[in-house]
Formats: C-alpha cells, structure tokens, sequence
C-alpha cells in the first residue's frame, strides 16, 4: 500500500471508523446475560398456598361426609336384612301353626264324620 | 479465561471495528447493528477457544467479514446497480472532500462482495494482503488480483468524476 497515494487515501478516509450508536455496548452485554429463571410475586405464591389449603380442606370435608354415608346405608341395609330375616321366622312359625291347625281340624271333621255314621 | 468481567472489556475495544465493518459494507445501519450483537455473541460463546487480544481481533474480523458477505448475497446486494452504472456526479457536484467520500463509498458499494470487504479490510482496517486473505480464507493471489481490479475501476470512475467537474468549472 502506498501511503502517498491521494486515491488510497481519500479511500482511508473514507471508511474511516464509525463510532456505534450510543447503547450498543449495553444491548450486546444484555444478551449474554444467563437468563433468570422467572420470578413471581409473592401475592402469587401466597394465592396458590390459599387455593391449595382451601381446596384440601374442601377434599378433606367431602371425603368424610361421603364415608359417612357410606357408613349410614350399610347400618341401614344390615338392619334390613335383619328385619327380613325376623319377618321370614316369623312366617315360617305361623305357617307351621296354621299348617297344624289345619291338621286338627281335618282329624276333627274325621272324627264327627264317623260320629254321622 | 474469566469471562464476564474481561468481556465488557473486549466489547469496548473492538465494536467500532465490527460496526463499522458491517456498515459500511451493508450501508444499514440497523443491519450493521444486529450484525455487531449477533458477532459478539458468538465471540461470547467461542472465548474460551480463543488464544489472546491478536487471535481475538483475527476472529472478529473474519466472522464479520463472513457474515457480511454472506447479508449481501441473501439481500441480492449483488443484484444492485454494478459500479459501471452507478452515477458519475453531475456538473453541480463540486470536489469537496465529504462528498468525494460520499460518492467513493456508493462505488465501494457497488463492488461484489468480495471484493467489497476487501476494500474494507484494506483501507478501514490497514490489513496487509497476507492478513485479508486469511480474514477472507482465500489465497493470497486472489485477494491481490481482486483488489487490484476493484482499485482499477474505483480509479477509473472517480477519474472520469473529475474530469467531469472541471470540464463544467471550464
């Protein structure tokens, strides 16, 4: 390179150095910044905490009230089968009684039948 | 190498270099600017590969330089108007240096790539043919024909601007 040359010259001065816009620098350092892992506010956290007791407890509650009355319906149909089963004795007695009844009265109109004769 | 606080650093000393690269090659500034965050990101990535200040300033170069090269050629910047048409300055343009260097960086831009960044790296960043030609991976012949051809034309035009004017001041 000649550095008497005007051409090569007026060429350096043309492509000269240009200072870069103002901030440059912040921006290319701004997206070498690890990234931070996103924060969220602390009415936030205290939110979810709320919604989560709350809907626990709630869990909580119905799971109760619904063993309850599974408890309650297995009370009752116990005492239904316990009912039936009284209700069935005491058919079955009556049966018998009357069976013998009818017995009876057949060896009774047996008896007076003859007593015709 | 401890890179946070020396990056700032390097940042500092090295990005009117990279900007004005990657203007004056693309004539945009907001291109030449994410070209320049875009190459400071990848030095960031690529420090610890790196040897010292001299390798740094290589590796600079040589990634804007292909980067540029590479925004020309998707842009079609090529396909702008050839050196030969651009205009030469009409009887009012006078010699006056600003305008002089004006009409010298319209010409450069007119250059295929190549041979634009050559120009660049020649005459912005005084870099010997040896240094352009690792700069550019090219052989060193080539950055030699190539330059001096555009050289050649560049003469050529602002010859013809000059005679020109003072044919109009006659």
């Amino acid at each position: 390179m000649n550095p008497v040359d005007p051409f090569e010259q007026q060429l350096r001065e043309a492509f000269r150095r240009v200072e870069p816009p103002p901030g440059l620098e912040r921006k290319i350092l701004l997206r070498i910044q690890p990234r931070q892992p996103r924060r969220l506010p602390s009415w936030f956290a205290v939110a979810a905490s709320l919604v989560l007791v709350v809907g626990g407890s709630l869990g909580v509650m119905r799971w109760q009230e619904h063993q309850q009355r599974q408890r309650e319906a297995e009370r009752v149909r116990q005492q239904l089968a316990l009912t039936l089963e009284i209700t069935s004795r005491t058919l079955a007695k009556a049966d018998q009684r009357l069976k013998s009844i009818g017995v009876e009265r057949i060896r009774l109109q047996e008896v007076s039948s003859w007593q015709e004769y | 190498m401890d890179r946070t606080p020396d990056f700032a650093e390097i940042v500092r000393e090295h990005q009117a270099m990279v900007y004005s690269l990657a203007l004056h090659a693309l004539r945009d500034s907001a291109a030449a600017e994410d070209i320049t965050q875009d190459v400071f990101l990848a030095l960031h990535q690529n420090l610890g590969r790196l040897e010292g200040p001299s390798h740094i300033r290589h590796w600079l170069a040589r990634v804007t330089s292909h980067r540029c090269i590479d925004e020309i050629r998707k842009r079609g910047y090529r396909r702008g108007p050839a050196l030969e048409e651009v205009s030469e300055p009409g009887r009012s343009d006078t010699d006056r240096d600003p305008l002089l260097r004006q009409r010298l960086r319209q010409m450069v831009a007119a250059l295929p790539a190549p041979a634009r960044l050559m120009i660049l790296l020649r005459y912005q960043e005084e870099m010997e043919l040896a240094e352009i030609a690792r700069v550019l991976d090219v052989p060193v012949q080539t950055v030699k024909s190539r330059l001096h051809r555009a050289l050649g034309l560049l003469r050529e035009k602002m010859g013809r601007q000059r005679a020109a004017v003072t044919e109009a001041r006659s």
